[in-house]
């Protein structure tokens, strides 16, 4: 989503005005509209406050990477008022400080926050945490099989579906 | 030794590359003011990791003091360490050249800074590190998503490669906003290093996210091929905008070296800019002046002549735009005279 004032730089900064719009703007717009200003001022605050010197540009120039983003879409969700268990953070809290309280916010409000998700077979490669590699690694390799099993059974050869069922149902004994 | 002590691969358009990881934790809430038991334990637990794994600690002051922001204009630290709430503490392996630092923005932040052209070993680098914390830490992860990151937006594979980037053609040719936008096509981004000096110096970063359960050899592999194309595009368009001018460039970079050794007063902006025509001096041409300095050299002043880092270093308080210029001339001249040969050689 590109920004919806200079319609070139990226979105990176998500905010709603007092009459409810959702604006999309860059970092570079937000700046010039005072809407990173929250970052600067503090970082001024606690300066003055110790007596140090540091140019207001330097200070803009490290905030202008802060922005506040968060998914537009994240207030299309329901109007119910749910609230994530462990951190008591809810969805339009979350909207209105550009963060969430803890990861298992994601499971509570996954739908809301990322509406287009699909569920990926998997990618060799791919990084993930060593804990949970073998599990989803298992579970992608089934799901892969049950695919194949489906064109085995299309293509009419059963005896290779059959050695497909097999291997399936060992990796789901193990699962 | 750090990046803009030495030179690697390409030092005169690649500066360096940084490869990035951030992580949180599961069953921890993001902001580092949540749950302060677990959170201590969390930290002794990466301390006793660390410490034991070459790294050495160094707890940052509270408040957005000079210091914490030396070391963000050093690019050793991420700016969102700068404004992280809560204890913040970093943790440096200078000869593996890796940073791990704790309670910004995002819990857990592993950076690597190689100098030159160096992206792979910046990323396997900073992968050890990662590994290295993954076989005792459960980090925040989503099938679906990737790893988990207070800011929604940031969710996925949640490592960045960067590099830094010398490309005075963009300015001479008026080619950044093509460039920009032709590298967005391709996944990456371009933007000015020093955004409040106007982009003085000439100083880019190109910075690209792999996506989630993207293959990280590859991605690496693409945005290095992103660096050698960009490195190769450059040095074309320098012998094209400098084919007979080795007099012209010299004299300009001669005098723009005797500007930083005499000037009584230098602002940030005029610094970067002098350094820059050196630096194009230097890059322009097959046989640079032998009086000019090394680009080692020039990275050094272009990180610690920045306001920050000699505010932090010097031991004079400053508290006006005018005393900062001041000190900063003064470190200039001081630096030049010791390290520049005065004399031409053969």
């Amino acid at each position: 989503m590109n920004c919806e004032k200079c319609k070139n730089k990226k979105a990176t900064v998500f905010y709603a005005d007092d009459g409810g719009g959702q604006h999309a703007l860059c970092t570079s717009c937000a700046e010039s509209l005072g809407k990173l200003a929250s970052y600067s001022e503090a970082a001024a605050s606690d300066f003055s406050k110790s007596g140090q010197f540091v140019p207001e540009s330097s200070l803009l120039a490290l905030c202008s990477g802060q922005a506040t983003a968060f998914p537009l879409y994240a207030s299309r969700a329901d109007g119910a008022e749910r609230k994530c268990p462990f951190c008591s953070t809810s969805l339009s809290m979350a909207e209105r400080t550009g963060r969430v309280g803890c990861p298992e916010c994601y499971s509570v409000f996954e739908q809301a926050l990322f509406p287009a998700v699909l569920t990926v077979d998997g990618a060799i490669g791919a990084r993930m945490p060593r804990r949970r590699r073998s599990s989803i690694e298992r579970r992608r390799n089934i799901a892969s099989l049950k695919l194949k099993i489906k064109l085995a059974i299309e293509a009419e050869n059963y005896e290779l579906a059959a050695t497909i069922r097999d291997e399936i149902k060992k990796l789901e004994i193990h699962n | 030794m750090s990046w803009f002590n030495t030179q690697g691969q390409n030092p005169e358009i690649i500066l360096f590359s940084r490869a990035c990881y951030t992580r949180n934790v599961s069953k921890l809430p993001f902001s580092a003011g949540g749950d302060s038991k677990k959170l201590s334990e969390l930290y002794s637990k990466i301390d006793r990791i660390l410490t034991g794994n070459g790294f050495h600690a160094e707890m940052l002051p509270s408040g957005n003091s000079a210091a914490v922001l030396a070391l963000a204009e050093k690019q050793l630290i991420s700016a969102d360490l700068v404004f992280g709430e809560g204890k913040r503490v970093v943790y440096l392996n200078e000869p593996c050249n890796l940073t791990v630092s704790l309670g910004g923005l995002e819990l857990i932040s592993i950076q690597s800074i190689m100098p030159g052209r160096a992206v792979s070993e910046a990323k396997n680098s900073a992968s050890g590190a990662e590994e290295l914390l993954d076989g005792e830490l459960s980090f925040a992860y989503s099938e679906s998503i990737g790893y988990l990151s207070p800011h929604p937006t940031h969710c996925g594979s949640c490592l960045e490669l960067c590099a830094a980037l010398y490309l005075p053609s963009l300015r001479l040719l008026s080619g950044y906003e093509d460039m920009r936008r032709a590298l967005l096509q391709r996944g990456a981004i371009l933007s000015p290093m020093f955004t409040h000096a106007d982009n003085a110096g000439d100083l880019y970063t190109l910075s690209y996210t792999p996506e989630h359960l993207s293959n990280e050899e590859n991605a690496t592999l693409y945005f290095d091929s992103l660096l050698r194309e960009l490195a190769a595009n450059e040095q074309k368009h320098q012998k094209m905008l400098f084919p007979d001018a080795h007099a012209s460039l010299t004299d300009k970079a001669a005098r723009a070296l005797g500007i930083l050794k005499c000037a009584m007063r230098m602002s940030e902006c005029e610094m970067l800019s002098l350094i820059s025509d050196i630096r194009l001096s230097i890059t322009a041409q097959s046989q640079p002046c032998p009086m000019l300095p090394a680009i080692s050299d020039l990275n050094y002043l272009c990180v610690e002549g920045l306001d920050c880092s000699l505010i932090s270093s010097s031991n004079q308080k400053c508290s006006s735009l005018g005393e900062l210029e001041r000190l900063r001339a003064d470190f200039l001249r001081n630096y030049i005279s010791a390290k520049v040969k005065t004399e031409v050689g053969a």
